[in-house]
């Protein structure tokens, strides 16, 4: 085994680099290139994705992981999951709003997970739940947000033309 | 790694995207080949108990958990790309 590896440690790289990409996939835009619903039919924006991935990460790592079920889902009002959406328009304290969420869930998943010895990936949550463990989490967190950079692949080079990963 | 590349050359490094023209045998082509490889996979992860265990890949050892992670990452993108072509076809949205 490589000093790189392990089994947390190979989970926790491609989720770094999986949050690098969403930065770099939505950087250089300003409010109105973020909010736009650039591959229609679809509804979804860039602003849209980072403030579902936000209310991603608050509820795998800090709602099932850590056991705070009772904290309400980010940017879902009144129960309705669209609102993550809808809401995501062009003005700038929304956009603020969503990354300053979103990087903040990060850094506080990252605080719990460094804490997290490899064994803890063989823990049960939810045994009735076919995302049972912690690692069926953390590769549920992983496939989320490479699902959701395929779509910001296609929205961005709706947008201004840029490709890469 | 003494097999070659599917869909690839050194002059047509894109082929698997340019090559995807709307003829019925070249759909029934990448079906085939995606299925079988899909299938060929699964034999061997299935006796693959190592998943420590590092293989080389561009030079760089790799570890074959590396390597499964980061198909799952590799299906997910493209899926996401799936999700907007698809919605753009015909409408169909879901899983």
């Amino acid at each position: 085994v490589s000093a790189a590896g392990g089994e947390l440690a190979t989970l926790r790289r491609w989720l770094a680099g999986s949050r690098a990409a969403v930065e770099r996939k939505t950087a250089d835009l300003d409010a109105e290139q973020l909010a736009r619903r650039a591959v229609p039919p679809s509804t979804l924006s860039l602003l849209g994705l980072v403030r579902h991935l936000a209310q991603m990460e608050h509820h795998w790592f800090r709602r099932v992981l850590q056991q705070h079920s009772d904290e309400p889902q980010l940017f879902v009002v009144g129960g309705d999951w669209e609102t993550q959406f809808d809401g995501a328009v062009a003005d700038p304290a929304v956009v603020d709003e969503a990354f300053t969420v979103w990087r903040d869930n990060c850094v506080r998943a990252d605080a719990w997970l460094d804490g997290l010895p490899d064994e803890a990936l063989d823990a049960v949550i939810d045994p009735d739940d076919p995302i049972a463990t912690v690692r069926d989490v953390m590769v549920q967190v992983l496939q989320e947000y490479a699902r959701h950079l395929g779509h910001a692949d296609l929205l961005r080079e709706s947008i201004d033309g840029r490709t890469g990963e | 790694m003494d097999l070659p590349r599917l869909y690839w050359s050194e002059d047509e490094p894109d082929l698997d995207f340019e090559g995807a023209v709307a003829d019925p045998a070249v759909v029934a082509d990448a079906w085939e080949s995606w299925r079988r490889e899909a299938g060929a996979a699964d034999a061997w992860l299935a006796q693959e108990e190592d998943w420590d265990r590092e293989v080389p890949v561009h030079d760089e050892p790799t570890e074959i958990r590396d390597i499964a992670v980061h198909l799952v990452e590799e299906y997910a993108r493209h899926c996401g790309h799936a999700d907007l072509l698809r919605e753009c076809i015909d409408g169909q949205t879901g899983q």
